[in-house]
């Protein structure tokens, strides 16, 4: 199983760091009660394993151009020349992007020297082929955007009238972004997602001088869910608190559960008005923690710019620019 | 080469080669008949044990025989049988004393029954006429065994391997084939007092029974094989108390093997039924480390119609892997730890005994645990006397301490419903809430789903802590998934997060369930029956439901009870909780809620109905 593919043009597309930490945070693991392997996003050799799951995926193909992304891969097992070999033997072609030179050498490819590294001795892009070719890549992350927006899409769900009403806030809001809908349509590409969205966590909060990491905090069941898998990818612990969502209910044991000065994100789904967020935030602050920040699938940008919190990481942004949804929010006013 | 093998034949079925009148008949339904000339028996068991010498020269022999021995009873049917069977041990060089063989109700005398109580004054059942019922099966035993066979026991057989540390009960299932046909049924308090008399000289040994009848089956809707369903679950508590590991059997003609719950079936198909391909099974016996696995072989005849060979074909052995067969090793017993284990004591202060070592535990202490025992707290019953008890349950054990440590199990009046209230509960989203625990326990889920072989091609998280556990399952396997709440908390979600967003229409068969706690079973039956969209009958053919804990009372009411289900319910960690005892009026009653002496946690809105939040 994969979980970063994307098909386009012929050509499929695989992220091979998300590959890697795919495998080092569920499948790595050799079921050693006295001994948990995770290593999350922070694996950055490429295995033997994860080559193996990519040949397989591939092998189910026929005649596709195969691009191997190798961006945040500093280094990789021994002996996957031959693993490499096969991939190409199903592929019209292969292609390994922002590969270094010392993965080049590792894997015996300097038999494919018509590739010319770029400034710093590594590769942009390293054609698998003794012929010249000319091939034109479509960026790696438009294509995420590109792939998401349609999810997104597919899994809006359209409200009229009564149904459009908010029982959470005092709003009208005629779109319902189904986030459990894409986790059940597609649960391979939610996982990539999620890695995306472990990346920009860990960029944004993990770091605060005090070595301590964030804690993930979820409410509802998306948010659990999301929360279960990032907790994986990113190393964190999780507090579930059910559930303070659609009902507003705060438990008499809610307190006992935040520790002392410690740091939480609050992970969801959508945050559109972020009334939830507001209620966690409360909690979290009022019970002794330190809330710092959210982090969602799809972040509605209801202010302007400079009327923003900076305290948010979404891996979908819809604002007034973009929005393929056509996604609105209506009050009695209106 | 192994050392040592079991071969496991079952239902030989020989049949007399004449009918009620004397005429030979045109068809017969097994390849091993009473018929002496021409006789095909001689070279069909020869053609058998020299298959069996070429694979395990060297190996000495145990046999197990499931029953079903003779077609109908008869004394000539026995007497070929004895032929038969004395041949094979004298090739096979088995000794007498290593056979375990076990009646199966085609060995009863029906008609001999039948008019034996015909003639009776009816004051006892048919099935009870012990001396008509056994009288040719017996007179074969002694003849074949050289021992006289008793009727008024269920333990029929026993075979200690002392090297091995391996004792294996043979069982008689035909408590009620008397001139009826009739299902498996052991009286199951006759074999607890046997069992007791039998198990106290072999305390360290590992435990394995032999019987006919099929416990599980692999054809009938329910999944209860060919037993009794009450008497079923009855005999499946007495194996989990007395820890037996492994059970064998025939009856069904079809070949099994799958584990649920710890404990491993084992179907031998018919060793000479020719409307089926006939088989048998051999298992190698494998006991380094202190461990203890069978290796499970299976064998059937290949008939590929060639004139140059024998008209029944040729023995070869069978690949497996899926359907009914499962299980390429049977695990009996884990190796034996490298440094000594210590002592746990469990939330009621009973010495774990699966982690007891008998060098550091006073036997009083043991004792003393036994009391509490009797009231249920322990699924796995501690015996009077220490003893070092391998069972395969490290996640257990560390899941237990953690919990215990950190005082996740919490005392109080936990009020989730006013018919669903308790004074324990366990704090799982906390001890979920470390990473490391989270890790631990997402692991154990899995370590049961892969131990028990279990078939999935769905996988539904249950409540908040159940998506949190099943995720890992779900990401590992790559299985379709979703998640639901709680059926009892549909009011407390929004409308879209209750929704399973996947159709079934035909695509799941197989449904794998995972929760965080469960206590009777009522939450995933209520489940159940609030997606039955998604569950339709006659679509789902399995429901296994996989939980961290299970806090209910295994003798007052124990779980997978129902028979009329696909359910199969399987856990990692039992810790019972003790229900709040009062009824409606428990606000006065229950002294814990009225005077507030411990926390009261009134979680879902005690005394309100759930007001729809959407």
């Amino acid at each position: 199983m994969v979980i970063s593919k994307i098909e386009h043009n012929g050509f499929l597309y695989f992220d091979v760091h998300a590959e890697q930490s795919y495998t080092g945070s569920f499948l790595a693991d050799t079921g050693d009660a006295n001994n948990n392997i995770c290593e999350g996003i922070y694996g950055s050799e490429l295995t033997a394993e994860t080559l193996r799951n990519i040949t397989d995926e591939v092998a189910l193909y026929k005649g596709k151009t195969i691009i191997l992304d190798f961006s945040k891969i500093k280094d990789v097992q021994s002996n996957l020349f031959n693993t490499l070999i096969e991939i190409k033997e199903h592929s019209e072609l292969l292609v390994l992007t922002e590969v270094s030179a010392h993965i080049v050498k590792k894997c015996n490819l300097g038999i494919f020297d018509q590739n010319k590294p770029g400034e710093g001795g590594n590769f942009e892009s390293f054609v698998l082929s003794r012929n010249i070719q000319y091939i034109t890549l479509k960026d790696t992350n438009e294509l995420f955007y590109e792939h998401f927006s349609t999810l997104l899409v597919d899994c809006t769900i359209t409200n009229e009238g009564e149904d459009a009403f908010r029982h959470n806030s005092p709003v009208y809001v005629p779109k319902f972004i189904d986030i459990k809908g894409m986790m059940t349509n597609d649960s391979n590409f939610y996982l990539y997602i999620l890695y995306r969205l472990a990346l920009s966590i860990k960029e944004k909060f993990a770091e605060d001088g005090s070595g301590a990491q964030p804690i993930l905090f979820c409410q509802n069941l998306n948010g659990a869910y999301n929360a279960a898998i990032l907790s994986r990818f990113l190393n964190y612990d999780l507090l579930s608190m059910d559930h303070i969502g659609p009902v507003n209910k705060v438990y008499s044991s809610i307190g006992n559960k935040i520790k002392e000065e410690a740091r939480y994100i609050v992970i969801s789904d959508v945050v559109c008005l972020g009334t939830e967020i507001k209620i966690c935030q409360n909690i979290i602050n009022y019970s002794g923690g330190r809330y710092i920040g959210n982090a969602s699938i799809v972040k509605i940008e209801t202010l302007k710019k400079e009327h923003q919190d900076n305290d948010s990481v979404s891996v979908f942004k819809i604002t007034k620019e973009n929005n393929p949804i056509e996604f609105k929010i209506v009050t009695a006013l209106a | 080469m192994p050392n040592k093998i079991i071969i496991h034949i079952s239902d030989l079925h020989v049949s007399r080669h004449v009918d009620r009148n004397g005429d030979v008949q045109k068809r017969i339904g097994s390849y091993l008949t009473t018929q002496a000339e021409p006789s095909e028996n001689e070279s069909y068991i020869d053609q058998f044990c020299k298959f069996l010498q070429y694979k395990f020269k060297d190996a000495e022999k145990i046999l197990f025989i499931s029953g079903d021995i003779s077609d109908q009873g008869y004394p000539e049917e026995f007497a070929a049988a004895d032929v038969a069977l004395a041949r094979i041990c004298e090739k096979l060089s088995i000794d007498k004393t290593n056979i375990v063989m076990v009646p199966g109700d085609h060995d009863i005398n029906r008609l001999a029954v039948e008019t034996a109580y015909r003639n009776s004054d009816k004051k006892k059942k048919a099935y009870l006429m012990n001396d008509v019922k056994y009288n040719e099966y017996g007179t074969f035993y002694k003849s074949f065994i050289g021992e006289v066979f008793d009727p008024a026991k269920v333990i029929c057989r026993i075979l200690a391997m002392e090297e091995e540390k391996l004792l294996i009960v043979g069982l008689n299932s035909n408590g009620k084939v008397g001139a009826e046909s009739a299902n498996g049924f052991i009286d199951h308090q006759l074999l607890k007092m046997e069992l007791d008399d039998i198990i106290k000289d072999y305390r360290d040994y590992t435990h394995v029974a032999v019987f006919h009848h099929n416990l599980e089956g692999q054809y009938e809707d329910s999944l209860s094989g060919q037993w009794d369903a009450k008497n079923k679950v009855d005999i499946i508590q007495i194996f989990e108390e007395y820890k037996f590991n492994a059970v064998f059997y025939g009856n069904e003609h079809t070949p099994a093997s799958n584990t649920r719950n710890q404990l491993s079936y084992i179907s031998a198909t018919s060793f000479a039924k020719n409307n089926v391909s006939p088989g048998f099974r051999v298992y190698e016996i494998n006991s380094d480390d202190g461990a203890l696995r069978l290796k499970n072989r299976r064998y059937n005849l290949i008939n590929d119609g060639a004139k140059t060979g024998k008209s029944f074909g040729n023995w070869s052995e069978t690949d497996f892997l899926g359907g009914n067969e499962n299980l390429q090793d049977i695990v009996l017993r884990d190796p034996l730890p490298k440094e000594p284990i210590q002592p746990a004591v469990d939330l009621f202060g009973i010495v774990d005994s699966k982690i007891v070592n008998e060098a550091v535990v006073p036997e009083q202490e043991v004792e003393s645990a036994e009391n509490v025992v009797t009231h249920g707290e322990k699924y796995e019953r501690p015996t009077a006397q220490p003893q070092i008890d391998f069972s395969p349950n490290v996640y257990h054990d560390k899941i237990f301490k953690i919990v215990k440590e950190n005082k996740y199990f919490v005392s109080g009046h936990f009020h989730w419903s006013d018919s669903s209230k308790a004074h324990n509960w366990i704090n799982v989203p906390l001890f979920l809430s470390d990473r490391e625990n989270l890790s631990l326990a997402q692991k154990a889920i899995f370590d049961v789903v892969q131990r028990n072989t279990l078939q999935f091609d769905f996988i539904l998280g249950l409540g908040i802590e159940g998506n949190i556990l099943a995720t890992y399952t779900a990401s590992r396997t790559g299985k379709r998934y979703s998640y639901l709440p709680y059926s009892y908390r549909y009011q407390d979600h929004a409308v879209y997060e209750k929704d399973l967003h996947i159709e079934n229409v035909g695509e799941f068969k197989r449904i794998l369930v995972i929760t965080d706690v469960i206590n009777n079973g009522k939450t995933v039956e209520r489940l159940i029956e609030a997606e039955k969209g998604f569950f339709k009958e006659d679509i789902i053919e399995s429901i296994d439901v996989v939980s961290l804990f299970y806090t209910g009372d295994p003798i007052a009411n124990p779980l997978n009870q129902n028979t009329d289900t696909r359910v199969q319910n399987y856990f990692v960690s039992h810790m019972k909780v003790e229900k709040c005892p009062y009824g409606n009026d428990f606000r006065e009653t229950c002294m814990i809620y009225r005077e507030k002496l411990d926390c009261v946690h009134e979680f879902y809105d005690a005394g309100k109905s759930s007001q729809s939040s959407k």
